[in-house]
């Protein structure tokens, strides 16, 4: 997403103005005038920033985009950018040129680290609870077998992706997808699909179930009230009947 | 096995929350044709049908819920299976069928005892005076259109549940029976299952308290879902083969001609 910006950026600068000027860095100082900080900040819209040799440390960057500001250092290993608070404004090659930019030692890093592996135990948490969910259901016989696989099955593929947190963006790079929050939707979807898929036809075979039950039940029934004499015996005795039923296999037959 | 000469002959009444007409029909089946037994599939009704067919005479299975009309007919067959019959005529609880022609259908299928195992009253054959709700008879005309390219015979009346058939088509229908809207289906089946079907022209009375089972609303989904369950029926070559009894045997002899 970055980079996609960032290339935009360099794109619209190649684009920019010609009244674009260029400013001078002065001094290796942190801040206040003269130095790097202070001139991106001075710096219009498309305007070039010569830096001479040496180390920059680099605090206030963010206008660099806004603004289609272009860095032209002194060469690779002349001039080197030490970004400590906008680092994700400076990037060689986009908008540092003949400058090397040294890995970002800002203190924000840490606080990434410390959300990112917050939701990590979140997820942690929520995944082996469902799984022993599952298995609590299934001890007490609440779910079938053949569903608990089912649901254990993707119980353990979130608990996967919330230990390999690169796994999701590898199953996106494998999809296809960009974006690695797309592909578990995707998945997900799919997996629910299916699934309802599976219960409709659950359903349709509990149904034809439920109305053979429901017509023996009304058969048995009528028997009943007829051996109670509650109705007229039945024409033709209904055991008879059946054994008649069951003797009867061969033989052409009158009539039919 | 020692039987009786004569035929054993069933007629079923499917009728949900039909007091006031069903005694009515029984009367007449027990008038019209009294060598028939009668037997209501009183299918979960909550009114009086059950009591007061059984007060005319008629045995009556009660279902513990309401199944549908295909539930119920299918009650009715596995009576009719396991009691031994060998011919069996459905005739609607609302009135609808006239069972005065009874003997009329039961002539037909005697008299092609070697050619049809199934025949049923059609009001459209030779009738032109009958008088059906538009949608009704635009859908009838359809399914008639594809059922007699489907079956290559003229079916003209493929919604009528007057219908009468012998040992095989009980056998057939007692195992498997269409659900919701069963008479176009069970067509089919009878085809897929090589049962011959024969047309005889009958009349009927208007729906017995003037509401019919299939209400517009319901007319659009009834069409959609009978004309998927004829084009699956159409790769589904035998749901639920009859088993070959000594009948089915003799009756498949030379495959179904072509009419």
């Amino acid at each position: 997403m970055r980079l996609l910006l960032l290339t935009l950026a360099a794109c619209l600068a190649l684009a920019a103005p010609a009244s674009a000027a260029t400013l001078q860095v002065q001094n290796e100082n942190e801040d206040g005038p003269g130095s790097l900080g202070y001139t991106i900040q001075q710096a219009g819209p498309g305007d070039t920033i010569k830096v001479p040799p040496g180390t920059y440390p680099l605090t206030h960057g963010e206008t660099l985009v806004d603004q289609n500001n272009v860095i032209q250092g002194a060469g690779a290993t002349e001039t080197t950018i030490e970004p400590t608070g906008g680092g994700e404004a400076v990037e060689e090659g986009v908008n540092v040129f003949g400058a090397t930019v040294a890995a970002p030692n800002k203190p924000a890093t840490t606080d990434d680290n410390k959300i990112e592996s917050q939701a990590q135990i979140v997820a942690l948490i929520v995944t082996v609870t469902l799984f022993l969910l599952v298995f609590e259901l299934v001890r007490r016989r609440r779910l079938a077998e053949r569903y608990a696989l089912l649901w254990m099955a993707a119980a353990t593929a979130l608990l996967v992706l919330a230990i390999w947190t690169q796994g999701l963006e590898v199953l996106a790079d494998a999809m296809g997808i960009q974006e690695p929050a797309n592909a578990i939707f995707i998945l997900a979807f799919g997996v629910i699909f299916f699934l309802l898929l599976h219960f409709s036809v659950a359903t349709s075979r509990l149904a034809e179930e439920t109305k053979i039950l429901a017509q023996e039940t009304a058969r048995l029934e009528l028997e009943v009230r007829a051996v109670r004499g509650e109705v007229p015996a039945l024409n033709g005795d209904s055991a008879a009947a059946e054994q008649s039923q069951h003797e009867r296999p061969v033989g052409p037959q009158d009539g039919g | 096995m020692a039987r009786k000469a004569e035929l054993r002959k069933l007629a079923i009444v499917p009728a949900y929350n039909e007091a006031g007409m069903v005694g009515r029909v029984v009367r007449e089946i027990e008038r019209n044709a009294s060598d028939f037994d009668v037997l209501v599939i009183d299918d979960g009704s909550t009114d009086r049908t059950a009591a007061e067919a059984e007060a005319e005479g008629a045995v009556v299975i009660r279902h513990p819920y309401n199944l549908g009309i295909g539930g119920a007919m299918q009650s009715g067959y596995k009576y009719a299976l396991r009691h031994d019959y060998d011919v069996a005529v459905q005739v609607d609880g609302d009135g609808q069928h006239k069972p005065e022609y009874i003997p009329e259908l039961l002539t037909a299928l005697r008299a092609r005892s070697d050619k049809a195992d199934m025949v049923y009253g059609s009001r459209f054959r030779g009738n032109p005076g009958y008088k059906v709700p538009l949608g009704r008879r635009l859908g009838n005309l359809i399914f008639s259109v594809v059922l007699t390219a489907i079956t290559r015979q003229r079916i003209t009346d493929p919604t009528s549940g007057f219908r009468m058939t012998n040992r095989r088509g009980i056998e057939l229908f007692a195992r498997d029976y269409p659900h919701d809207y069963p008479e176009v289906e069970a067509l089919l089946m009878l085809h897929a299952h090589h049962l011959r079907i024969h047309e005889v022209a009958v009349r009927m009375n208007a729906r017995g308290f003037g509401r019919s089972s299939i209400d517009y609303p319901r007319s659009a989904y009834y069409m959609v879902k009978v004309l998927l369950a004829l084009f699956v029926g159409l790769f589904r070559r035998r749901p639920t083969p009859v088993e070959a009894t000594g009948e089915a045997e003799s009756g498949v002899g030379p495959p179904v001609e072509a009419r």
